[in-house]
């Protein structure tokens, strides 16, 4: 062997060695940039894995495109495209979005798989759309579908709406939905208690675990998982407890929790206590049930006597309508 | 060194004396640019299907330039051309050494070509590219030389036709090795990283340092192996 040979024998060597070294720990680089990477098919298509995803995906929004009426047939063909989407590219969001609302109908059950796909990718798992999505076709299970179990499938939506709202930049009208989802799976477990009063308990049970910081799954690791309540929220539950007024008098339950949930919720406003009907300053009956309510926010100077908005001055006269007590 | 650089400048010119490569750079920026206008049939996804096809096509290119490799070392083996050449002070490795630099400098330049362009068209549609896809054209840019490497081995000892049909295949698969569990010795997936640059994953300096290390390590070892072969190969 020549001594030019031998040369080239141990820079190859040396260089094999280094380069398995730099590829394994370049591989390794890939799972932790990238973790989805693992879930891709191994399908030979060299490096166009993504590229073949958008080609399909053009198909399938042409097939979509051609039904006319979803069966069940045509759902799992759709479920297979959209698979095989997934396979490519499984952090191609909107296949799931639009795929689950297509299967929802006929098949929601392979909707719901294909959403709980997407909920383990490292791209979308913190996207509460798809936690919501798979609490919504369960819901919606319950209305359209007389045979399921509907107390499982609420079951089912409620936990999905509790990981949704766990999400970050998740949108407050689900804290609406959540509620009234348990509401109706309390009611379903005991017919006695009415839909209203089921979801005047639950928001009571709601704004009082999230007071104090615990359950539900509303508190979370960083600041802003934790939801506030939405002044929108506050009147849609005011609006609640005026129903529950109306229409259940005499339910202790709902007597009860309403009274606590105005003392707690709403010590600000004034309400009127015949109806719960929030009135303004200066009124002297309620503009709902004509009962007399309490006045308030009227100058204290007999002279002037009008209406005032609620600062440290009448802006009509002057007067200090919030003297400071006298120390004794 | 000198004749080295002589044989890989003289490749370069007469690759890139071809007007239709020209051609065929200006019909890949153009098709990157035309995916703008599928986003109604994307439904709001353009973006993804620009970023891919503009990887695909920049790989493609990657691919095409290096495969004309295959053509060049047989034909000047079959002529004699190569005779010629080797009859001159001039070592066997260095002849292949020379045509890997020359094939290599012209995929860069070409693929770089369609990068920059890639890259303008992406800011005129989608505003700033994000870094992630300035380091995945990088890293395309610096496949080309294993690519190289491998077309280098094939046309040293088989014909055209040949050559370049297996170099093919051997770089398809070379990509589709990750999929297939991950064969680390000649794996071109690790130079792939479209998927990562579309959704913002962030890929370290330190990965694209890797991956030029790999690249030249991947060169280094294949020159080795062909320098055996073509040394024993007897040429008339």
């Amino acid at each position: 062997m020549k001594k030019s040979d031998i040369i080239k024998l141990l820079i190859l060597i040396i260089a094999v060695s280094l380069n398995v070294k730099t590829m394994k720990s370049m591989h390794a680089n890939q799972a932790e940039i990238n973790p989805d990477r693992a879930k891709i098919s191994g399908k030979p298509v060299a490096s166009f894995h993504k590229f073949w995803a958008d080609v399909k995906w053009m198909m399938f929004i042409q097939h979509m495109g051609s039904i006319d009426l979803t069966t069940e047939s045509n759902s799992k063909d759709l479920y297979q495209e959209a698979k095989d989407i997934l396979d490519l590219d499984p952090g191609f969001y909107k296949v799931y979005e639009l795929s689950a609302l297509m299967l929802s109908a006929k098949t929601p059950d392979l909707a719901i798989d294909l959403l709980k796909r997407g909920q383990e990718t490292h791209q979308n798992k913190n996207d509460w759309r798809l936690y919501s999505m798979a609490g919504n076709i369960r819901h919606q299970e319950t209305f359209f579908n007389k045979k399921v179990n509907k107390r499982e499938k609420l079951r089912e939506a409620i936990g999905f709406y509790r990981l949704a709202l766990k999400k970050p930049g998740v949108m407050p009208v689900l804290e609406k939905t959540y509620i009234k989802t348990r509401a109706q799976e309390a009611h379903e477990a005991n017919n006695d208690v009415p839909l209203v009063i089921a979801e005047l308990l639950e928001w009571d049970k709601y704004v009082n675990t999230k007071m104090a910081g615990s359950e539900y799954g509303m508190e979370g690791e960083g600041g802003d998982m934790f939801l506030s309540l939405e002044e929108n929220t506050k009147k849609d539950i005011l609006s609640l407890i005026q129903r529950v007024k109306r229409e259940h008098q005499n339910n202790l339950a709902g007597k009860k929790t309403s009274k606590a949930m105005l003392a707690s919720l709403f010590k600000g406003i004034h309400t009127c206590n015949s109806c719960y009907n929030e009135y303004g300053a200066g009124h002297k009956f309620c503009t709902d049930c004509s009962k007399p309510v309490k006045v308030y926010g009227i100058c204290p100077n007999s002279q002037c006597r009008k209406t005032h908005s609620n600062g440290k001055f009448c802006e009509h006269c002057g007067t200090n309508v919030k003297p400071k007590k006298k120390k004794k | 060194m000198d004749e080295t650089f002589a044989i890989a400048s003289s490749l370069w010119k007469r690759l890139l004396g071809v007007r239709v490569v020209y051609f065929l750079t200006i019909c890949a920026v153009s098709l990157i640019a035309i995916t703008n206008m599928y986003d109604i049939l994307m439904i709001g996804e353009s973006r993804a299907l620009m970023v891919d096809t503009g990887m695909m096509l920049t790989t493609i290119a990657a691919m095409l330039t290096v495969i004309s490799l295959a053509f060049d070392i047989p034909k000047e083996l079959q002529s004699g051309i190569a005779s010629v050449l080797l009859a001159k002070p001039l070592g066997r490795t260095h002849y292949l050494m020379g045509k890997l630099i020359g094939v290599s400098w012209v995929g860069i330049f070409i693929t770089s070509l369609i990068s920059i362009g890639f890259v303008v068209i992406y800011s005129m549609s989608h505003g700033a590219p994000p870094a992630g896809l300035v380091k995945a054209l990088f890293l395309i840019v610096i496949s080309v030389i294993p690519m190289a490497s491998i077309v280098l081995f094939f046309s040293s000892f088989l014909n055209e036709a040949v050559a370049a049909t297996i170099s093919t295949v051997f770089i398809w698969v070379g990509y589709s090795l990750a999929s297939l569990n991950g064969v680390t010795l000649f794996d071109l997936s690790l130079f792939s990283m479209g998927a990562e640059a579309f959704y913002n994953y962030e890929i370290p300096p330190s990965y694209l340092l890797k991956g030029v290390v790999s690249a030249l390590l991947t060169a280094i070892s294949i020159v080795c192996v062909t320098s055996f072969i073509f040394n024993k190969r007897d040429l008339q």
